[in-house]
């Protein structure tokens, strides 16, 4: 049923009302003619629906019948293309659509990235850009495994990658390598001795012979395990030396704080830069060019997303904001806590593996300059490891 | 069911739509009668709402609610 009022939509019919005369008859008369009527109405109302290139044709039976036809309502396609020949705007909107339909459906709109968390990705987009998959790019031109295997060439971090076209969108998953730990050659003797002087806390000996005990004070350079370890028979075996040997150590942490300073600081008014990318192609919305003197800029990008999936169309807003630079002085609180921060930063840092038990901090002015010195009590680790050369 | 002679055809859905085939046209078409003819007869169809969905030259289909159908030469 759904199929012949397709084709009857496809074709076009009219309907039809029939006023005085027979309408048995000019029913009849249509029938032997082999125009095929449905929907037929009774005596009352008067009328049926027929193939819009058989109505004219209709007219002489109704004539013979005595009867008068009226088109009442036109249905279908040749008739909503005729409609449309008047309102040509419609018509070109739709070519157009579909053409454009046709033109962004051969392109890649985005480029779906998932999967990593230490290679950010601007490094992993760019790097598929010079591969050839980026937001514009011809479908047709793009290769997965090719991708792939030149993206993991850039990126030697990437363990394992796969882009996967899902319609116009780029679905690429990365899984990162796993950093692999150092290979330690046992095979080659070494001694273990002291990295810094200290008070030895406590020791863990893996392999080699202890020659400290907790309690011992040793200096840098010490040594603390030696490679040569005697048997039960009194022979002698050179081994590979490993120990844990924590000890109470002494650092200090100096920092010079200039007191007088310039500080970059707002000057006020700013430029606001806006771009539309689309499908990779930058076209500017503002016609302001770069501030001169001294400025920072912040920039950021507002993606365009409908049901999660990022349309090819963004824009990048960059804003330029004036500064200048106003000489100020610190206070020794101020100073003071810049030290602290920079201790704080350095324990975390340069001072990794190493606990700090106690700080004795003190400061000093020289001129401009603030100097803070901390005394520090800390256990460490203090065995190092030290080659041992072997003839022959 | 077969009926006045082996030309025409006609097949009832419940009481509400009849298929004739070998019909040779319509005598008289209202919302309460439709009356064809066949080639050894006509065939009545009374009853309420009735309408003649399809037409063509041999055949057409009655719907409606169909209460009688009468048979006479």
């Amino acid at each position: 049923m759904f199929s012949l009022k397709l084709v009857r939509w496809l074709l076009g019919y009219v309907r039809f009302s029939l006023k005085g005369g027979n309408p048995e008859r000019f029913y009849n008369y249509c029938a032997r003619g082999g125009f095929a009527l449905w929907d037929i109405m009774g005596r009352r109302q008067g009328g049926a629906c027929v193939g819009a290139r058989s109505y004219k044709r209709l007219r002489r039976y109704a004539k013979r019948a005595g009867c008068r036809l009226r088109v009442s309502e036109r249905h279908g396609l040749p008739f909503a293309v005729l409609h449309a020949r008047k309102h040509r705007g419609i018509a070109v909107g739709c070519i157009a659509f579909f053409l454009m339909l046709r033109v962004l459906s051969l392109r890649v709109w985005c480029v779906n990235i998932s999967g990593n968390s230490k290679i950010a990705v601007s490094d992993i987009s760019n790097a598929l850009t010079l591969a050839g998959l980026y937001p514009g790019a011809l479908k047709k031109d793009i290769t997965a495994e090719t991708v792939e295997q030149k993206t993991m060439l850039k990126l030697p971090d990437i363990g394992w990658m796969s882009v996967n076209m899902r319609g116009c969108i780029a679905d690429v998953s990365v899984e990162e390598k796993d950093e692999s730990p150092k290979i330690i050659d046992k095979s080659m003797p070494c001694n273990i001795k002291a990295s810094a002087s200290g008070q030895v806390i406590s020791t863990q000996v893996g392999a080699g012979t202890l020659l400290v005990k907790k309690g011992d004070a040793v200096v840098k350079g010490q040594l603390l395990v030696s490679s040569v370890v005697e048997d039960v028979f009194g022979g002698n075996t050179l081994k590979h030396a490993s120990a844990e040997i924590i000890a109470e150590t002494s650092r200090t942490f100096t920092k010079e704080i200039n007191m007088k300073r310039g500080v970059r600081e707002p000057a006020g008014g700013f430029t606001v830069m806006r771009n539309l990318d689309f499908f990779g192609v930058s076209f500017p919305l503002t016609f302001k060019t770069k501030p001169k003197g001294d400025c920072d800029v912040a920039a950021c990008r507002k993606e365009l997303r409908v049901f999660g999936n990022l349309l090819p169309v963004s824009v990048y807003e960059e804003k330029w904001s004036r500064m200048s630079v106003k000489n100020v002085t610190l206070t020794e609180k101020q100073a003071r806590e810049e030290a602290e921060k920079a201790l704080d930063e350095a324990e975390s840092g340069e001072l990794k593996g190493v606990k700090v038990t106690q700080a004795r901090p003190s400061y000093r002015l020289s001129g401009d300059k603030f100097i803070y010195t901390a005394k520090l009590t800390c256990e460490e680790n203090i065995a190092e490891e030290s080659g041992i050369f072997v003839e022959g | 069911m077969q009926c006045l002679n082996m030309a025409t055809h006609m097949e009832i859905n419940g009481n509400s739509e009849a298929k004739v085939e070998g019909c040779r046209g319509v005598l008289e078409y209202d919302d309460d009668i439709v009356r064809i003819k066949t080639d050894k007869g006509v065939v009545r169809f009374s009853g309420r709402c009735l309408a003649i969905k399809c037409l063509t030259a041999d055949s057409l289909v009655v719907a409606g609610s169909i209460t009688c159908i009468e048979f006479s030469t």
